[in-house]
């Protein structure tokens, strides 16, 4: 008996030394969160430009309506203020000093009253859902961005508190203006702005000398831009493009960014080979829109350190130096990152932060449980944002913690077909397709508790902008009906495959090829059913690797891609201009890697070369209402020629602690929402 | 035992060739074009097409293009020598990696086989001793549960059970043991106490059929009539000769563990090995598959003549020939 009562005690004991061991990591929560001392209140003091909006330009005013009414969303409540105690130690709010900067934001529209005053100091915890892998300012990251695009400013960018439905305000631009004939964009900049001065910087002591506390001028505006849309051959030969910048803006004449009042004037002149209607938008809201870096520090990166800011280390990321209201101070590989207020930051009372950390945390419920046990204050990005089990779950019991904000997302999701194969060369049972999938089914799927998951209807366009075919049309155009037009659908669809010959069971057999994200299986699942159901088609489902689906997708060098239809992100868009759309479908400059090869040209080259000449014209049409026109024009072709299915635009679910505030979201959000980290505050 | 040894090693590093050469054929042989990864990682995940001159750049650059004896000699005689490469695509040298990652790897796998003994062991005695009880069900139940339950699957229901009864979730981030020892602690103590139990309910299962069988034996019941004292014989008599086969399952616990390491690092976001490998396979960054799975094996393979040289303290009987 000694010896059992001897083994129990031994077990016993394990688990209570186990137990216990486990008691003090739960009281130890989130304990390595660095204790922040307030910060001093800033000094008021007069900004150092003004708050006008710029001369204004033709682009912008033709852009407006690209970005116009919202589509409707089923609103989320607003949560109240927090119930949850902070889990970490946070400074004690700091009553703020108003400059004129802060006043005109609290002023402007959108600001929202619910938020409150700003209140100085505390770190807002990101969970990450990404390595960081690189930090070249001139690239998009929509996952990475935050944690090294607040160190720079833009030219002039979208106001990150009403997104692409808001005006474009000046950055370290004052004013800009658009010759007559759309190619040339002149800017104004602001005097009097300084490189940060980061003493956690490693860049090499001759080069910091020269960057740190340097004045932006011209020389650093031209240099920047001339670098972003044209790499030097150095950064070529290790693979840098700079692909997104050159996507919005690579119509610049090399080295077309110049300074007539001399290099260290304060007008910089941008010149373009050719008018495009979406030019200054771009400048404001571009994937990888210029950020503006000191010419010195471009120099010695082109010359002696090409791949330094695309491969990033411990110490590389802390080369990062611009002109924005974080610096970079620290990172720790696959950990995180954290950026820290800048001191100096020319916009005087921003920002409201004292700094953010960035968290790597790869796994979604591990993200997840963080933010909802306060160890993170922000739940990722775009198609890392709450996924639709967490919504409700969220808005079952999380409601009053976490603030949910619904958005369209950056990208668009279809079906693509690969026209080299048949029936698919076939436009006739590509259209039958269309016809045949009851996309109302596909809005229920989507439904979470009361809450709609995609918009309908749609087609290549965002829904909501004007350039989307009205819905009123939408709503009457076959494929897109519903009740007895859906099933009228159904049956034309049958007898069109009829009419082609496939008339036997199964008519025929396909497989939809996807990635292993749940978003994209339910896609080709979805598929699977709608085609067995409403068409007789058998369709299998085929979840390959995200390396194997490039491999069969990206062909674009003779031979086609291998598959038969392939489910995924279609499309995606910065400042939802139709360029970003038609760009990467219809133009072979620009396509994107799934669209390029699928066999259009192959299977009715006449409507192939329509719509390229099309997406052209539409590009370079500086009069909004006839740019429009020719956008719905190409929007009622594509419906016939049914190149892929486009399904009804995906709904996002960014979320974040509610005491988050000064921090909004909008639809097709790219990175220039992180320019928003400086109005952003915690109500702690 | 100096022959058995030699024999031991020589077979121990025939498995890692034969290994290396199964991983280096399967990572090429598995689909996924390795180089169009590289490049839309180049490309910032940007949506530009790669030209076919950019691919054969990029395979040129990672070597890729050379014949695949010369890959693998290239490899093979690098690793040898430290040099195992640099990852396809952060340009890093894996042997740095390894180098900085190895420490939590070896820290999950330790404090878990701890757990595992301490825990496992002797509940296997406790329900030998107990035989059919109500305390031998119960731990039964709960090893039977440990050998169900994967890990990445309690470690998930800890995380979500945590989260919405007690508000609570592991403490995220990584502090080195030399840095911050109650820190560092309390991020491991849940992903050890993951992987430890399975390994535990493991040992707890094999230790009690081993005692049970050890207990019937003539001479448990001799030393019960000399009058020994139950601590006496449980502990020098039989636990001694039921560790036996327990110890070969410590081996195959603990390369089961490592290999359970590639999840649990992932959960609780720790940056050992085991996520470094999972990043690596889905990227198809061959220099660190190849040379990770070659260091688990090799580990796996160590791990296993250390077991087997260790039969001869435990049981004197045992010859080395």
């Amino acid at each position: 008996m000694k010896t059992i009562r001897a083994l129990g005690i031994v077990t016993a004991m394990s688990l209570l030394v186990l137990l216990a061991m486990a008691c003090s990591a739960q009281e130890a929560d989130a304990p390595q969160q660095p204790q922040a001392p307030a910060p001093a209140a800033p000094a008021q003091a007069a900004p150092a430009g003004s708050m006008m909006t710029g001369a204004a330009p033709q682009a912008p005013q033709e852009a407006a309506p690209a970005a116009a009414a919202a589509p409707a969303i089923t609103a989320v409540p607003v949560a109240p203020a927090p119930a949850m105690t902070p889990p970490t130690p946070v400074p004690t709010p700091v009553p703020m000093a108003v400059s004129d900067w802060v006043a005109e934001y609290l002023a402007s529209d959108g600001y929202k009253p619910e938020w409150g005053q700003p209140v100085y100091g505390g770190i807002l915890r990101y969970g990450a859902n990404l390595k960081l892998n690189g930090h070249d300012p001139n690239y998009g990251h929509t996952y990475e961005g935050p944690q090294f695009l607040p160190t720079y400013n833009s030219l002039i960018k979208y106001d990150p508190w009403q997104g692409l439905t808001g005006p474009i305000l000046p950055d370290l631009a004052t004013t800009w203006e658009l010759s007559d004939d759309g190619k040339v964009v002149t800017f104004t900049l602001r005097e009097g702005i300084r490189f940060q001065d980061n003493p956690h910087s490693t860049l090499p002591a001759e080069v910091k000398a020269k960057v740190a506390g340097d004045e932006f001028t011209c020389e650093d505006a031209a240099a920047s831009l001339n670098f972003a849309i044209y790499p030097p051959q150095s950064l070529k030969d290790v693979g840098v493009t700079h692909a997104g910048p050159r996507l919005g803006l690579g119509h610049l004449v090399e080295n077309g960014a110049t300074c007539p009042d001399g290099p260290m004037g304060y007008t910089l002149r941008a010149e373009f080979r050719e008018t495009r209607a979406g030019t200054v938008n771009k400048f404001a809201g571009n994937t990888g829109m210029p950020n503006n870096l000191d010419k010195d520090l471009i120099e010695w990166w082109a010359a002696e350190c090409p791949d330094c800011f695309d491969q990033t280390t411990d110490e590389t990321y802390l080369y990062g130096t611009g002109t924005g209201a974080f610096i970079p101070v620290d990172r720790v590989q696959d950990v995180g990152t954290k950026i820290r207020a800048n001191p100096d930051y020319w916009r005087e009372g921003l920002p409201f932060l004292e700094g953010v950390d960035h968290i790597e945390i790869e796994d979604a419920t591990t993200r997840f449980t963080a933010l909802i046990t306060g160890q993170t204050d922000y739940y990722g990005e775009g198609s890392a944002s709450l996924l639709p089990g967490q919504v409700e779950q969220v808005l079952d019991s999380f409601a009053d913690e976490i603030h949910l904000e619904p958005v369209l997302h950056l990208w668009g999701k279809g079906l693509q077909f690969n026209m080299h194969r048949e029936p698919f060369n076939d436009e006739r049972v590509r259209y039958a397709i269309h016809l045949g999938i009851d996309r109302d089914d596909w809005t229920e799927f989507n439904r979470i508790k009361d809450q709609v998951g995609v918009i309908r209807p749609t087609n290549w366009m965002p829904p909501g902008t004007v350039w989307a075919i009205p819905d009123d049309e939408l709503w009457e155009t076959p494929g897109f009906r519903v009740g007895q037009g859906k099933v009228d659908d159904i049956a034309e669809a049958n007898r069109i495959l009829d009419e082609v010959g496939f008339t036997g069971s199964p008519r025929f057999t396909a497989a939809c090829m996807t990635t292993p994200a749940q978003i994209f299986i339910d896609g080709c699942e979805w598929f699977k059913d709608q085609l067995k159901k409403n068409l007789n088609i058998e369709l299998s489902v085929d979840v390959v690797e995200e390396s194997v689906q490039r491999e069969r997708g990206q062909t674009g060098h003779g031979e086609p891609p291998d598959y038969d239809v392939h489910y995924g992100s279609k499309a995606r868009t910065d400042v939802a201009d139709p360029s970003d759309f038609y760009n990467i479908f219809l133009v072979p400059e620009f396509e994107s890697w799934y669209h390029r090869g699928t066999g259009r040209f192959q299977a009715d080259p006449e409507r192939a070369q329509r719509l390229l000449d099309m997406a052209n014209a539409q590009a370079v049409e500086l009069d909004p209402v006839k740019r429009r026109e020719i956008v719905h024009n190409i929007e009622r072709e594509v419906i016939q020629a049914a190149y892929m299915v486009p399904m009804p635009w995906s709904i996002i679910w960014p979320a974040w602690h509610s005491d988050v505030r000064g921090w909004r979201m909008f639809n097709h959000p790219s990175q220039i929402k992180w320019s928003g980290w400086e109005r952003a505050w915690l109500a702690r | 035992m100096q022959r058995y040894l030699a024999r031991r090693l020589i077979f121990g590093v025939l498995t890692a060739v034969l290994v290396s050469l199964l991983v280096f054929a399967l990572m090429r042989i598995a689909p996924g074009d390795v180089a169009q990864s590289v490049a839309a990682q180049q490309a910032g995940g940007e949506e530009g097409t790669v030209s076919e001159e950019d691919l054969e750049r990029i395979r040129v650059a990672l070597g890729l293009d050379r014949p695949l004896h010369i890959q693998y000699w290239t490899w093979m005689s690098g690793f040898v020598t430290g040099d195992w490469g640099d990852s396809l695509f952060t340009k890093r040298p894996v042997f740095d990696e390894f180098k900085k990652k190895i420490a939590v790897t070896v820290e999950i796998v330790v404090a878990s086989e701890i757990i595992a003994i301490a825990l496992g062991i002797p509940a296997g005695v406790l329900m030998a001793l107990r035989q059919d009880s109500k305390v031998d069900y119960i731990v039964r139940v709960l090893s039977l549960a440990g050998l169900s339950i994967p890990s990445f699957l309690s470690a998930t229901l800890l995380l979500v059970f945590g989260a919405y009864l007690l508000r609570w979730s592991p403490p995220l981030g990584y502090v080195p043991l030399w840095e911050d020892p109650v820190i560092n602690v309390k991020q491991f103590i849940w992903p050890a106490i993951m992987v430890g139990y399975i390994s535990a309910a493991t040992k707890a299962r094999m230790m009690r059929s081993t005692m049970l069988e050890v207990l019937r034996q003539d001479y448990i019941r001799t030393a019960h009539a000399k009058g020994l004292r139950e601590y006496v014989v449980t502990a020098r008599h039989a636990l001694k000769n039921a560790l036996i086969p327990v110890v070969t399952v410590i081996g195959i616990t603990m390369a089961l563990s490592l290999g359970g390491s590639v999840v649990i690092e992932r959960v609780f976001e720790l940056p050992g090995i085991g996520r470094y490998i999972l990043d690596g396979m889905l990227q198809r960054d061959y220099p660190v598959v190849q040379s990770m799975v070659l260091v688990f094996a090799s580990a796996v393979i160590v791990v296993n003549i250390v077991v087997d040289l260790s039969y001869g303290w435990l049981d004197p009987r045992v010859r080395y020939q």
